[in-house]
Parts: structure tokens; C-alpha cells; sequence
């Protein structure tokens, strides 16, 4: 439950990095976001792929779970870029 | 800078084409060899369940001791299925120059010798993603090692070429020609750029002593010493021509695998069973520990005596051990052998995607995009010959496996032989059918194979219904695996068969920016 945990983590993460550019906040209601909520999106993404490391390193211990970590972190930016190209090609 | 970017840019895609096709190979065979056990006992459906390692070595002993009692030594090596052992007969004791591996057999329970029928099975792909086939294996190995610089050249180069590795991170355009296949190629180089290093720097480490011996060379005399000097064991013993009865294996693997906390007993050799000198020597299994270089505890074979064990690994042997684990991910607990194929799937689509975007960049430019020249056909040809035929005789090796006769001679070579009859047939009808019929029909057929496979298979030992009530997981999950990248095939298929009919934003017929004629 621990790798979903983590998986979430780098997701929302990579999301957050995401919104805080302009390119991919259009694709959110409102107008765009300013610098200092830019900078916020930013630390809650390091924040969460952060997250995940402490999460699946508790789970597997530091060595498996840094290798599992890397994974994890491709596998969260790819849903998220997956996500948001379909949502793109949606609207 | 932007002199060197173009520079770099030429570099990227010259050097990725010139080995892309072996590379795309190489990863591909590679990528599957994750579960090169699974894929054993896929292609063994005669092995039933799993047995238990004590189980499994009690049985192989019982077995050895029957058929084998006076034999120089005993392997085994306890595996998903039972347990696979190697004798050497008498006479060729240790001294007698290199030991024989022609007298084996996999012992299932109650010290039965299990039958299979004959196949490469998973070591296959394993092999062949370094060793090549058909070639002699030093040359294949130079060449794949070869490959794997250039691909090198080609990762870091490609780096310094994208021009916005940040500010594109998450951007994937889809339906727009040749901005989709540079999106695409980029995405999965980016988000899995860990993974393609660390591979591909692995990759020529695990073969490092073939591509650079002068080391080893000037500092040992013979490859004996070197060798012994990498896995240090138990000093040498002579038989003592004294029986004595070999005491029970089972408590020296459990006071073995006291010591490797988390571990499995991998490997078991017996020297000189049934003399009073005769020794045990045991290993752990790849699980448990991402160093390949296990260490090894070793017994007296009459008393159960603790004789000798693996002291601290030395820096550098541990270096090179974890960069090899590293490599083939033996240790993988499931959840990362998944992420490991995952990224060894990114690294193909990568590759591929990168060779044919080498066509659709050029395509473009081509003063008759209908009539190319020579050099543009033939890369454009290989691509589907290689993209979309190597997975159609893979497919085609499954199925092999299945058709042939059992008792057909030279069983497993013939599996390899309709490999690459198959992929033969591939590259032949890549070069004579227009290309977006080739592309689509290979894909197709590939993706036909691998979901017939599951009707073929569906009632069989391995097949949906099969693995489910047996209740063997990993086979339930092999056989919902393959008819599930079958989909994906057939959908590939689809979208190259749907291609032409999507008409550009500016009116221009998508075909002339697109890699499909």
C-alpha cells in the first residue's frame, strides 16, 4: 500500500510542477497563476516527489527504494504527461 | 551554442540510426528477459506446481545419489520448478582440466526426474540480447558492445540537442505529425533519462573484462588466478577414498540462510559425495541482494562442520557485482521488476520511435515525398522490418514452441530457426509491399499472434484458465500479459491503418509529414 502511497505522492507532485507553468495552468479554470502561487506549486511538487522517496524508502529500505523510487518517479511524470496531453486534445 | 547544438543534432541522429536497429533489438529482447524465469516455465508447460526449496534439494539428493553416488561433484540449483543438477562422472575429477556440464537433469518431487520438452525457453531472449545468434559470441559481444557506445553518444548528444528538456517536461501534442513523434521521443527519453544511463552504462560494465582485460592481464598470471581471485572459495581438497555417509542437507541450508538474512539458497555444490572429504558448498539466489557477487558458505559434506566462508567483499569486486544486479535486476521484488520492464519498454519505444522520426523529418523535405531516394527506402524499409517484424517473430518464437513436435530433433534450435524465418519474412515483405501495408499488416499479425496465443493456450497448463485454477500466479499473470500486448499491437495496427485519412490543418495530406506511405 506503501509503492501506491508513493506513486500518488510523485503524481500530485509532478502535477503541481506542472500547473506552474503557464503552458498546462491554461488548462485550468481561472486565469493563471501568479509568481508567488507559481513558487508555492513548485515547493508542493519537490515536496511530493520528496514525499515519495521517504514513503517507499520506509517501505523497502533506502537501497531498494531508491531503485523503486526511480521508477516510480518516471512512472508518475508519464501519468501525468498522459493526462494532460489527453485532457488537451479533449477540450 | 547553437552551433553546437546543431552539431550535436547531426551527431544524435547519425549516430542513432547507424545502430538503431541493433539497438531496438537489443532492447527490446532485452526488456522481456525481466521475466526470463516466467517465461521458463511459460514455455515448459509440462512443469506443475512450484516446490519448496528443502523439498526440492531432499528430492534432487535422493535423485543424485541413485543415479550419480560416485560422481566427482553435484550442482544444484533449486529453481521454480524443482531442482536443476549437473554431475561430473568420476572420472573427471577437478584436476583434470575443465568441468563437464553434460550430465544434467531437473528432479521434481519424490527424486523424479521431470520431463520437458525440449526449448532455449526464456534464456533466449536473455542470450541473445548480448550473444546475438548464429554469429561467433566474442564477435557478437565486440559488436553489441560497440552498440551500446554509440547508443552512449546518442543519449548524451540528444540530451544537448533538446532544446527545452525543462520548459517541454510535460508537453505531449498528439495529431500533429512530426511534433507528436519529436514529443513522444523526448518524453520517454526524458522521464526515464535514469534509466537509459544507468542501462546502458550497466550494459558495457557487465561485459568489462572482455572490452578492456589489460587489468586483469598484467596483473595475473593465468585467467585461473583471476578468476579465483574474483570468487574466492574454500581451498582445494583431494578425495580420500574413505566413505562416509553425506550428512542431511536440509539444516546446513537453513543455518546457511541464518547467515543471509532474507535470502534463499541459490546454488548447492557437493564435492565428493559419499567420501570422507567430501564437502558442501551453498549460495544464495539473486533475491535479496542487488550485488550478482554472492558469498558462499562451505561444509564438511560427512560432519556438517563449518569449514569456510566468504569474508568481506572487496570494494571493487562489490562495485562491479551491484552495477551487474543493477543491470539484469535479478534481485527485483515484482513491483520493481515492473517498473524495470516498464522502462526497458520506454527505452524501445524510444529507440523505434527514434528511427522513424529519422524518416519523417526527411520525408518532408523531399523534393518527391511519393518517390524517395534509394538510402531513404532502405532506412524506411529496415524500420519496419525491424519496429514491426522483430515482435512479429517473437511472437512467432511462442508459437514454435507450442506447434512443433515434441519429439522433433534438435527441438529448441528449431524454435530459434522459426524466429528468424519468421522475422526473414518480415524484413522480405517490409521491402516489397508499400509501406503503410507493411506497417499495418505486421503489426497486426503481430498483435493476432499474440492473442491467439491465449485461445490457442486458453485451456492448456498455461493459459488463463489453466493458471487460475491452478492458482499459479505468475502464469495467470503471463497469461493475461501477452493477449494484452497483443491489444496493443492491434491497436498500433489501427492507427496506422487509420493514418491517411486525417487531413493536415493546412490541407496538405498527412502522408507527406507522416513515417507512413
Amino acid at each position: 500500500m506503501m509503492v501506491f502511497l508513493a506513486l500518488a505522492c510523485a503524481i500530485a507532485g509532478f502535477a503541481c510542477l506542472a500547473i506552474a507553468m503557464d503552458r498546462h495552468a491554461r488548462l485550468m479554470p481561472g486565469p493563471l497563476p501568479r509568481p508567488a502561487r507559481k513558487a508555492g506549486l513548485r515547493s508542493a511538487g519537490a515536496i511530493g516527489i520528496a514525499a515519495a522517496y521517504a514513503f517507499i524508502a520506509a517501505d523497502m529500505g533506502w537501497i531498494m527504494g531508491t531503485i523503486a523510487w526511480f521508477g516510480l518517479v518516471s512512472a508518475g511524470a508519464a501519468v501525468v504527461v498522459l493526462t494532460l496531453s489527453a485532457w488537451e486534445s479533449a477540450r | 551554442m547553437s552551433g553546437l547544438r546543431q552539431s550535436q543534432a547531426l551527431l544524435h541522429s547519425w549516430s542513432g540510426l547507424v545502430v538503431g536497429w541493433v539497438l531496438y533489438t537489443i532492447f527490446l529482447t532485452g526488456t522481456v528477459s525481466y521475466w526470463r524465469e516466467d517465461i521458463n516455465r511459460w514455455m515448459r508447460p509440462e512443469l506443475g506446481a512450484p516446490v519448496a526449496a528443502e523439498e526440492a534439494v531432499t528430492s534432487a539428493v535422493a535423485f543424485l545419489q541413485k543415479t550419480a553416488p560416485d560422481a566427482g561433484a553435484w550442482s544444484i540449483y533449486p529453481n521454480a520448478s524443482g531442482a536443476q543438477v549437473y554431475w561430473q562422472p568420476k572420472s573427471s575429477d577437478r584436476s583434470e582440466g575443465p568441468r563437464r556440464r553434460d550430465t544434467q537433469a531437473l528432479v521434481g518431487r519424490n527424486a523424479a526426474p521431470l520431463e520437458a520438452r525440449q526449448t532455449k525457453g526464456g534464456e533466449f531472449f536473455y542470450r541473445f540480447h548480448f550473444d546475438l545468434y548464429y554469429a561467433p559470441v566474442i564477435w557478437s559481444r565486440w559488436f553489441v558492445g560497440f552498440c551500446s557506445m554509440v547508443m552512449f553518444v546518442a543519449i548524451l548528444s540528444g540530451v544537448i540537442t533538446h532544446k527545452k528538456i525543462f520548459a517541454d517536461f510535460f508537453t505531449f501534442r498528439r495529431r500533429k505529425g512530426q511534433r507528436t513523434w519529436l514529443d513522444g521521443h523526448n518524453a520517454l527519453a526524458v522521464l526515464a533519462l535514469p534509466f537509459h544511463l544507468m542501462i546502458t552504462y550497466t550494459g558495457l560494465v557487465t561485459l568489462l573484462t572482455l572490452y578492456m582485460p589489460w587489468a586483469a592481464l598484467a596483473n595475473y598470471d593465468a585467467e585461473r588466478g583471476y578468476r579465483d581471485a574474483l570468487a574466492p572459495g574454500a581451498p582445494a581438497v583431494e578425495r580420500s577414498h574413505e566413505a562416509a555417509a553425506l550428512v542431511d542437507l536440509a539444516p546446513l541450508m537453513r543455518d546457511a540462510r541464518a547467515q543471509w538474512p532474507g535470502r534463499e539458497i541459490g546454488s548447492i555444490k557437493v564435492e565428493y559425495p559419499g567420501d570422507a572429504a567430501s564437502r558442501v558448498t551453498l549460495s544464495p539466489g539473486a533475491s535479496g541482494s542487488l550485488s550478482t557477487r554472492n558469498p558462499s558458505i562451505t561444509y564438511s559434506g560427512s560432519t556438517g562442520d563449518m569449514i569456510w566462508k566468504t569474508g568481506a567483499p572487496v570494494g571493487a569486486i562489490q562495485a562491479y557485482g551491484v552495477m551487474v544486479g543493477l543491470h539484469t535486476g535479478r534481485f527485483a521484488p515484482d513491483l520493481v521488476r515492473w517498473l524495470y520492464f516498464l522502462s526497458g519498454i520506454a527505452g524501445t519505444v524510444m529507440v523505434g520511435g527514434g528511427l522513424v522520426m529519422w524518416t519523417v523529418k526527411r520525408r518532408a523535405k523531399l523534393p518527391d515525398p511519393l518517390r524517395p531516394h534509394f538510402g531513404f527506402r532502405v532506412v524506411e524499409r529496415l524500420n519496419i522490418g525491424f519496429v514491426a517484424g522483430l515482435p512479429v517473430a517473437m511472437a512467432g518464437f511462442l508459437w514454435a514452441n507450442r506447434l512443433l513436435p515434441i519429439g522433433l530433433a534438435e527441438r529448441a534450435e528449431w524454435e530459434v530457426h522459426s524466429m528468424f524465418i519468421l522475422w526473414g519474412i518480415a524484413i522480405v515483405v517490409a521491402f516489397t509491399r508499400p509501406g503503410k501495408a507493411a506497417w499495418t499488416g505486421l503489426l497486426g499479425l503481430c498483435g493476432a499472434m499474440l492473442v491467439g496465443l491465449a485461445v490457442y493456450d486458453f485451456a492448456g497448463a498455461r493459459g488463463l484458465l489453466g493458471a487460475w485454477t491452478a492458482g499459479d500466479g505468475r502464469m495467470l499473470a503471463m497469461s493475461l500479459a501477452i493477449p494484452a500486448i497483443g491489444c496493443a499491437f492491434l491497436l498500433m495496427a489501427r492507427q496506422t491503418w487509420m493514418h491517411r485519412f486525417r487531413p493536415r490543418k493546412d490541407g496538405t495530406p498527412s502522408r507527406a509529414a507522416t513515417g507512413v506511405r
